[in-house]
This record gives structure tokens, sequence and C-alpha cells, in this order.
């Protein structure tokens, strides 16, 4: 790099982040500056001035211009210190310290908020806008969903920033995972709804159990009323002995609940 | 100790001096530094001081045909240089005079 035409050149790369006045000033000037010392000496301009990027640095930093990039920083860093005199002031209006204080007391509510938010937007593209999220028109599944969702939140939260950025990581593939499991019932029952909507209705009477699979809600022990969550497709017999079957009624989702079929005391 | 460190801090009243007798050109002024002792200064240092003296309106430039070799851009202290001049010459004997009888016989 012999040639201060092509020093120069490098030198302008650098400054292109300086708006055109500024550059035009500092190269106008530069060009002769430069050409002076290449008329001065021998031996390659890199050499003896240091390489383009050095050099602008240095010009740059001499000259009382912001390093490039340094705009942008000096913005970020502006607005966090105007959050942080905002959170200060604000703060005693709220009766604390910092307004931050209190907004992370509030932090267990938008857990709870947020697992709910999950659900909601999950069930919502599949059953349509609710304020409470159903599967299918059944608020039972819906509401299950939804508490679990809030559980897995809330967990989530406990987790919390103060534990290691690692416990973070696994927080958020759980997170991930948990939302997955909620997608994939989500389809399964809405794969089961859909099957049964195409099947003919079928009557369901009190002591018969259709041997075909349907959407079981929970089993129910009858003598002390505790209900285990099933939330899946299969036949009566999923449920332990003893336990009643509580299903989804094909053609009639919206009042599953309500058409409980007792355990068929003696399958045939 | 490092004098590149030092130098950064009086940088512009090494360049206003070294214009106090003579008006000069970039390169020009960077021999009189290095002459003068300062052999570290850098070339860009010295340039980019003059464009914020320059901008600082404590110098003025003229430009100066010449015959071999590129047109060269001098340049000269003002009466606002002057002045800067003054008073930063004074601040660094005070404070060069503070540091020597710091340093008192140890040096």
């Amino acid at each position: 790099m012999t040639d201060p035409g092509e020093y120069l050149e490098r030198l302008r790369a650098c400054f292109a982040d300086l708006p055109a006045a500024a550059r035009v000033d500092l190269l106008d000037d530069l060009a002769e500056h430069l050409a002076e010392v290449a008329a001065e000496g021998d031996g390659p301009l890199a050499d003896r001035l240091g390489p383009p990027a050095a050099y602008a640095a240095e010009l740059r930093a001499a000259a009382g211009l912001a390093p490039p990039g340094a705009a942008a920083d000096t913005l970020i860093r502006r607005w966090k210190r105007r959050l942080a005199v905002l959170d200060r002031r604000s703060g005693p209006v709220l009766g604390y310290e910092r307004s931050s204080d209190f907004v992370r007391q509030l932090a267990p509510a938008w857990w709870v908020l947020r697992g709910y938010a999950v659900a909601a937007v999950l069930l919502w593209a599949v059953d349509g806008p609710s304020l409470v999220p159903r599967i299918g028109g059944n608020a039972w599944a819906g509401g299950l969903i939804t508490a679990a969702a809030i559980v897995g939140s809330v967990w989530l939260g406990r987790l919390g920033p103060a534990r290691a950025r690692p416990v973070r990581a696994l927080a958020g593939a759980a997170q991930l995972v948990f939302l997955g499991l909620l997608v994939a019932v989500t389809v399964q029952a809405v794969d089961v709804f859909d099957r049964y909507d195409d099947a003919p209705s079928y009557p369901v009477e009190a002591g018969t159990t259709p041997d075909q699979p349907r959407f079981v809600l929970m089993c129910r022990d009858v003598p002390t009323g505790t209900n285990r969550l099933l939330l899946g497709a299969g036949t009566d017999d999923v449920c332990p002995d003893g336990y009643l079957a509580i299903w989804v009624v094909p053609g009639d989702l919206g009042q599953a609940v309500e058409r409980v079929a007792t355990p068929s005391p003696a399958p045939s | 100790m490092d004098t590149t460190q030092l130098l950064k801090g009086v940088l512009d009243l090494a360049v206003l001096a070294a214009l106090q007798r003579e008006d000069g050109y970039g390169y020009d002024i960077l021999r009189r530094l290095r002459a003068a002792g300062l052999e570290e200064v850098g070339d860009a240092s010295v340039y980019g001081t003059l464009r914020r003296l320059f901008q600082g309106g404590l110098l003025t430039t003229y430009v100066v045909p010449s015959e071999e070799g590129p047109h060269r851009k001098y340049y000269a202290l003002n009466a606002a240089g002057r002045d800067h001049l003054q008073r930063s010459a004074k601040t660094w004997r005070g404070f060069a005079a503070t540091l020597d009888s710091l340093l008192g016989d140890e040096s």
C-alpha cells in the first residue's frame, strides 16, 4: 500500500458513519496531508502510519469525534438512565422507594395471568375466542388445560432471575416442551372430537359402555368424589377398577360432564 | 512512565505551542513536535487535534501553492488561539510546579 490514494480510500471507509459535512471536511484536508507524508519518506504508508483502521480510530479520538457505533450505545444508555430516574421518582407515589419494587411484588399475579393467556390463546386457536378457555365448547377440559398452564407459568416464574442463567435456559426449554405438550394434547383432543363428530351419534345409556375409544376426561372415584385427570382417548377400562369414566359425549360435546356414564357392571 | 498517556492530556497545548512562533502545515507541525522531543506523538493524533482546534475556532487556515508536491494547508493561531494558549500554559506551569514540589528532592 504505497499509494496515498489507496490508503485514503481505506480511511474513507472508516468514516462512513460520519455526517457528510464532517466527512468531506476531514477527507479534503487529509488527502493533502497523506500526500505530504508520502512525499517525505520511503516505504508503504501503512508501515509508517500503521493500518488505516488504527489511524482512523486515533484521528477520530484526537478530533473529538465519537468512535463508530458509539452513538447507538449512548442512546440506549441514555434511555436506561432516564428509566432509572423515572423508577426512583415515581416510587414514593406508590409508597415504595422505587416503582420497580412495587412491580416486582405483582410478579406472581403476572405469572398467573401469563399462564391463563397462554392457555386462552392456544384454545382460542382451537375453539374461537372465549374468556373461559374451552375445548370443543367444554369448559371443563379448557379449565384443566388452563390450570396446567398457570401451574407451569408460576413454576417458571418462581425459578426467577436470581437463579443462575443455566436454570433460566432450562426453564425456557421446559416452557417449550410444556407448550409442545399442550399443543399435542389439544391436537389429539380436536382429532378425537372430529372423529366422533363425523361418526353417527349413538345413545349413551346408564350402565352401558360403548367399546369404541372416546375422549375420556377423567376417572372419578365415586365414593370419595375424587377425580383423576386423564384427558386422552381410550375406552372406559383406562380407568382403574371402581372408578367412573367421565367422557365427552359424541355429537354433544358441550355437555359432556352432565352425562356421566356408569361403568358397565358386566361388559359383555 | 508512559508518555503517550501524558501526551493525550496536553496535546492541544503542545500543538498550539508549536504554532506560537510560526505558522505551519500538518506534517511540519508533527516534525516540530518530534524535534522538540515528543517522539511518540502520532500523525493521526496531531492531524485530528489540528482539525478539532480549527473547528473550535482557535486556528485559521490558508493554502499555499507549492511547485513541487501538493498544495499545503497552513494553520495559524488566531486571537482566540493565542488567548487559549496563554491560559493553558499558565495552567500547565502551575500544575507542573505542583508536581515538581510534590516530587521534591527524591527525583
